[in-house]
């Protein structure tokens, strides 16, 4: 037999051409039979007929054929795709396992990157991406407020009578709500608070919910006139109140009324997140004043209505508005922002920054590992360089490379999950300290997919470089020595990697800093007041008994009393918000001396305060008097003023005297002048705050004031038993905690942003630090011969020491000059979530460099002495 | 031309093995050679024999290669392989077997029982 000449076999090669081949067989076939039949003696076409039936069917042999043919072809292709693809893995593993310690390293590297931004991928994820609880979340919106031009900042919230306008006059939205935030008092056996909501009764249907057992709210249950009910969540009903059995119908002492309890909704649904009681807000849109402003409003719009064309709609409202009561709506603009903005606001700064630090981290990680394969690429190239020699495909050597970073990657990856499942609650508390309890920091499917879409771009990203690299070998030159195998540039490549990675870390290390300064500062800044020793708890007098006023100050004055007498007290007193983190009541304040115009309206933050109160906590008195038992209710009104206020109306300083009106009814004389104080958030700026006497205008709601003699800390149980013995019922005690503690608590969130910011730096260093050292050894390595050379022609081995090191010190030169050029860009940006710290802090920048050096130091210190011991004559004989 | 008879089903693969274990046969090669064997006694039905040839190649018994035939056509050979070898001597022990027991059976005196 001959075979057929190539190019006949080559026709074939291409195509589905199995059919032509087996009819080329079945057709040779009939061809010699009637061949055969000729010889026989038959004629031409007796032959032809008899041949063909003795065959049978052609057509049914033939496609039988070519259906064996075919699907044999795809098993076999599917068979050889799964052997190489495991090939290629299983090669791949060997190269790892065989390289254990670079490769351990290197999914570590991965593993940190891919930890952070899926840490960080989990709270975007949740606050961006996940839908609200709501049927239908994405058309929920809040009104608020805004006062003068700047929106979206300052207080928002709505008086009723205001928000009965906006609701009969808007048609944007299928229903408005507005929702009265409340801790109550509930009276069951021992009484204690919840948290809870008044509101109108289409809150529930503006936000789209049902009742999980009972009904919800009926049209016309928010009026003064109608019967007290109440709905409560499942988890109150469940921890509260014995399970759900026996809850409709159940009457409850809430809030100082005996009200029967009609539905309940599932937790989820609870708006806002932490109220587990809503009441009807049972208010009278025209016995309200328009300037009383204390409602969070949100409203549903209608499916084809944009947020835009509603708040447009409602500046229009507005606009009515202030034409018709210029006396209170003079300077506000209602606006509409979606009900996510609520919890995404707050969290921006945080998600920018720490979104921005992650990412930073995963390029240096993979910057990182590109460097460190290029290095072991080095050792791998003989191994590549045979490969190729003895005929493997370009595609597949490039393809099992990469298939070793995929690898790499992946085992990073899971790793890089259990990192970011481990440190999501850290970083949620970075960036989102607030948000309800519905909007959980789950690793869900998409951020599995987030993770492993970002294992594979890394790998990508960091695998092919090396891969490119090791393709392009030329196996004459690799085989032949080891010198000239990575091309000419001799590393080139790694030393650019990791360049940069230096640069992205110094970019790290200097946003880093500043935010850790920005909370050192936070701590140093003066609060005007001396929290240590201090206890504050917070107690509620709500109900029948505490409706008069004298009852009011008879029992928190007896109250600061029995407790003063406590063992180990030295002084107490109360106030309505403690200062320093809880804000505040503002009051529409009036001057005698500075009438302002009808459209402008003076609003100061203020506190009614017992007597004693400066003492306690130890506010200075700059002028003045302190207020004595003496300022009752039925003498001469009263207040005392923070320096900032007496500065900024009476700047000649003689405040005192004067008389203002702060809301208690009358015309207050200034009696005082004490020091300011941060009320609300350390980084406020002073403002002017003003102090009434208690006994002018007993609240219900105060905190208490405790200074100890000792550090010992105030026993819950003693200030419980010291209230059960004055009214057993209705007298609730919260929030027992040294003072401190809610300072460092409204700060807290910073500080971990702060500290999560250092943690980043800190492996960016590592990294960047792991990397020099990876390219110092591989340089040292590669120029075995040329170090042996010099040696050998009498350099000193110090000075080939200090010839490696200036080779580590011009990449981290290089590095570093890049990193704080963009540093100072990055910085700039961030510049407005600093406090008291600024973008140009020449020693920010000089701390960040010298880190680098020190870590460029560390890391070429050992590749540079393994240089400078080199022997000429191994170096000599090395190639 | 004398009464000839169907090959049995399963045996096919059976003597197309036997057939291309002389070497390199094209598809009518076989037929015939299985023709004169068994003295034009068994006759193949050709329909159903290249559909045999080419699952015996899947099954990687046989190796077939395109090559010119005696009269200078193209025709595709098939050549036994290792595996197919293998397979030859292994059916090839089974079939004697079966035959032996079926000609054992045929020709066993009657049952003792049955005759009494």
């Amino acid at each position: 037999m001959r075979r057929l000449p190539a190019w006949r076999r080559y026709l074939r090669f291409w195509g589905s051409n199995v059919r032509d081949d087996v009819n080329d067989e079945i057709r040779f076939h009939v061809e010699m039979r009637v061949a055969e039949y000729v010889a026989r003696g038959m004629s031409e076409d007796e032959a032809r007929r008899r041949a063909a039936e003795r065959f049978g069917n052609v057509d049914r042999a033939l496609d039988s054929c070519v259906d064996i043919q075919e699907k044999h072809a795809r098993a076999e292709g599917r068979a050889e795709l799964g052997s190489v693809l495991q090939r290629d893995v299983l090669f791949g593993l060997r190269v790892l396992r065989r390289q254990a310690l670079p490769s351990l390293v290197a999914a570590a590297c991965i593993a940190l990157g891919i930890g952070a931004t899926t840490a960080m991928f989990t709270i975007g994820n949740a606050l961006l991406l996940r839908p609200l609880p709501y049927p239908h979340g994405d058309r929920l919106v809040q009104i608020g407020s805004a006062h003068g031009t700047e929106r979206r900042t300052g207080m928002t919230a709505t008086s009723l009578p205001d928000f009965a306008d906006w609701r009969s006059r808007q048609r944007s939205f299928t229903d408005v709500a507005a929702v009265w935030q409340q801790a109550m008092t509930v009276s069951s056996g021992e009484p204690f608070r919840a948290g809870g909501a008044s509101v109108t009764a289409s809150l529930f249907q503006t936000l789209g919910v049902t009742a999980e057992q009972g009904r919800l709210f009926r049209d016309g249950e928010d009026q003064p006139s109608a019967e007290p009910v109440a709905v409560v969540t499942r988890r109150f009903a469940e921890r509260r109140l014995g399970g759900m059995d026996s809850v409709i119908g159940r009457r409850l002492r809430i809030a100082g009324a005996l009200r029967t309890i009609v539905g309940v909704i599932p937790d989820r649904w609870a708006y806002p997140a932490g109220a587990d009681i809503f009441l009807p807000l049972g208010r009278d849109p025209l016995s309200e004043g328009r300037g009383s402003r204390y409602l969070v409003v949100l409203a549903q719009l209608k499916p084809n209505v944009s947020i835009e064309a509603a708040d447009r709609e409602m500046s229009a409202i507005g606009a009515e508005l202030r034409r018709e009561h210029a006396e209170s709506d003079a300077n506000i603009t209602p606006f509409v922002t979606p009900l996510r903005e609520v919890f995404v606001g707050p969290a921006r700064s945080g998600l920018l920054a720490l979104g921005l630090g992650t990412l930073l981290i995963l390029i240096v990680a993979c910057a990182n590992v590109a460097a460190l394969q290029l290095a072991r690429a080095s050792s791998r190239a003989p191994e590549i360089a045979v490969r190729t020699a003895i005929g493997a495909a370009k595609w597949r050597i490039f393809n099992q490379l990469l298939t070793e970073s995929v690898l790499l990657s992946l085992v990073g990856g899971v790793a890089g999950v259990a990192i970011a499942f481990a440190a999501r609650t850290l970083v949620a508390k970075a960036v989102a300290p607030n948000v309800p309890s519905w909007m959980t920091f789950d690793i869900d499917v998409r951020a599995l997919a987030f993770a492993a879409g970002m294992s594979v771009v890394a790998a990508i990203g960091f695998g092919l470089a090396p891969a490119i690299r090791l393709t392009r070998i030329d196996p004459a030159g690799a085989l032949h020595g080891m010198g000239g195998i990575l091309g000419i540039d001799r590393g080139r490549l790694q030393r650019a990697f990791v360049a940069i990675e230096l640069a992205l870390s110094i970019v790290l290390v200097v946003g880093a800093e500043l935010a850790v300064q920005s909370v050192m500062r936070l701590h140093d800044v003066p609060l005007g007041f001396e929290t240590a020793r201090v206890t504050t708890f917070r107690l509620n007098m709500q109900g029948q008994r505490y409706a008069s006023r004298g009852e009011r100050v008879r029992v928190l004055t007896m109250l600061t009393n029995r407790i003063a007498a406590l063992p180990d007290v030295a002084t107490t007193s109360a106030t309505t918000y403690a200062p320093g983190a809880s804000c505040c009541s503002q009051f529409g304040t009036v001057i005698a001396d500075h009438p302002l115009p009808p459209t402008e309206r003076l609003i100061v933050t203020g506190n009614i305060v017992l007597p004693g109160f400066f003492k306690t906590i130890q506010i200075p008195l700059l002028a003045g008097r302190d207020f004595t038992n003496a300022d009752g209710a039925d003498a001469p009104k009263v207040v005392i003023i923070s320096q900032t206020f007496a500065k900024r109306f009476w700047p000649a300083g003689d405040a005192l005297g004067h008389l203002i009106s702060t809301g208690s009814g009358g015309m207050e004389t200034i009696i005082g002048i004490v020091g300011d104080v941060k009320q609300g958030r350390v980084i406020d700026d002073p403002e002017p705050q003003f102090y009434r006497p208690y006994a002018q205008d007993p609240w219900s709601d105060m905190d208490v004031i405790v200074r100890m003699k000792s550090n010992a800390l105030l026993a819950a149980a003693d200030v419980r038993r010291v209230a059960r013995d004055i009214d057993p019922i209705a007298l609730p005690i919260s929030r027992v905690q040294p003072l401190q503690q809610a300072i460092d608590d409204s700060i807290s969130s910073k500080q971990v942003l702060g500290t999560l910011l250092a943690a980043l730096a800190v492996v960016a260093l590592a990294l960047a630090t792991i990397g020099i050292y990876a390219i110092m050894s591989f340089f040292v390595s590669q120029r075995t011969k040329e170090l042996g050379l010099r040696m050998a022609l009498g350099a000193e081995p110090s000075g080939l020491l200090a010839y490696v090191m200036r080779q580590a010190f011009g990449v981290a030169v290089a590095g570093g000059l890049i990193g704080l050029t963009v540093s100072v860009f990055v910085a700039h940006a961030l510049e407005h979530l600093l406090f008291g710290v600024r973008a140009a802090e020449p020693a920010v920048y000089v701390v960040a460099a010298g880190a680098l050096l020190v870590a460029a130091l560390i890391a070429s210190y050992g590749p540079a002495r393994r240089a400078g011991a080199s022997d000429p004559m191994i170096a000599l004989r090395a190639e | 031309m004398t009464q000839s008879v169907e090959v049995l089903r399963g045996t096919l693969d059976l003597l197309i093995l036997k057939a291309v274990s002389w070497g390199p046969t094209h598809g009518y090669g076989v037929a015939r050679w299985i023709e004169q064997a068994t003295s034009d006694v068994l006759r193949i039905e050709e329909g159903s024999l290249y559909p045999a040839l080419h699952r015996l190649e899947t099954r990687g018994w046989i190796d077939a290669t395109w090559g010119t035939s005696d009269n200078n056509r193209r025709a595709k050979f098939y050549t036994l392989t290792m595996k197919g070898r293998a397979q030859l001597r292994e059916e090839t022990a089974t079939f004697t077997r079966f035959a032996h027991a079926v000609f054992a059976a045929l020709e066993a005196p009657p049952k003792p029982e049955a005759a009494s």
